[in-house]
């Protein structure tokens, strides 16, 4: 039948595969993944780290403002959690996207 | 790396606290059980200088090349044994109270204020305590709580 519309193309807007050339990198703005990624863990770790010694000062009677030493402590534990929870939807997608077949 | 998970944080300093409120409930117990009791003196464990004995621990721990990691060195004092596995305390006797007739120097509502005051501290404790182990419990598992 043919194309009235003129919608199917084969050489529109799709470039042909030519074999043994590799594909271009798209060029990205900003950060990589890795650099974000990094930068959340050590912010976990930093928070982990001042509920810990709030929890020591807490303990020594250096401080004595429980909700302040609570509030850290969920802080760094949802921080925690999140990073995990992202860290298990990544390992999911790999396994996705290992199960593709070329 | 068991011992490193256990030795690590905050987990051997609220061990200490829990310990501590936990004699020191017992201790309290006893001046309850032995409110009427002649010649009886009410004893108690001195909550300042236990935390001073866990504070001069933690800020050695801190000063080491590992701050937030290793076992935790506490001197012994007549008051407290720190054991491996567990607290020595020996209840020192309150003799600043007014001495009843029956020799007997009791003060109700300071009794009651220190159980008061002990079970918060108890519960607190346990508390951190508790989310300590639910992290860790987190990591291993790798899923929410």
């Amino acid at each position: 039948m043919p194309d009235p519309l003129g919608l199917i193309n084969p050489n529109q807007g799709v470039s042909p595969l030519q074999p043994g050339k590799p594909l271009a990198a798209p060029k990205v703005e900003g950060p990589g993944f890795k650099d974000v990624l990094m930068k959340n863990i050590e912010q976990v770790s930093k928070l982990q780290k001042d509920a810990e010694v709030a929890y020591e000062d807490f303990a020594t009677g250096d401080r004595n403002d429980i909700d302040g030493v609570m509030m850290a402590k969920q802080k760094a534990d949802i921080a925690f959690q999140m990073l995990m929870q992202v860290r298990n939807k990544m390992m999911d997608a790999y396994e996705e996207v290992k199960q593709i077949r070329v | 790396m068991i011992d490193g998970m256990f030795n690590s944080g905050s987990l051997p300093v609220l061990e200490r606290v829990v310990q501590f409120t936990g004699q020191r409930h017992q201790v309290i117990a006893n001046n309850i059980a032995n409110l009427s009791t002649p010649y009886f003196q009410p004893k108690d464990l001195s909550v300042e200088k236990f935390q001073k004995q866990l504070r001069k621990a933690v800020h050695d721990r801190r000063a080491t090349e590992t701050p937030r990691q290793g076992d935790l060195r506490f001197q012994d004092t007549r008051e407290f044994r720190f054991h491996a596995h567990g607290l020595e305390a020996r209840p020192q006797e309150l003799d600043e109270n007014i001495l009843f007739h029956d020799r007997n120097n009791r003060d109700l509502e300071r009794i009651m204020q220190d159980l008061a005051e002990n079970t918060l501290a108890h519960n607190a404790g346990l508390e951190m305590l508790k989310s300590e182990f639910n992290l860790l419990r987190m990591a291993i598992r790798g899923t929410l709580s």
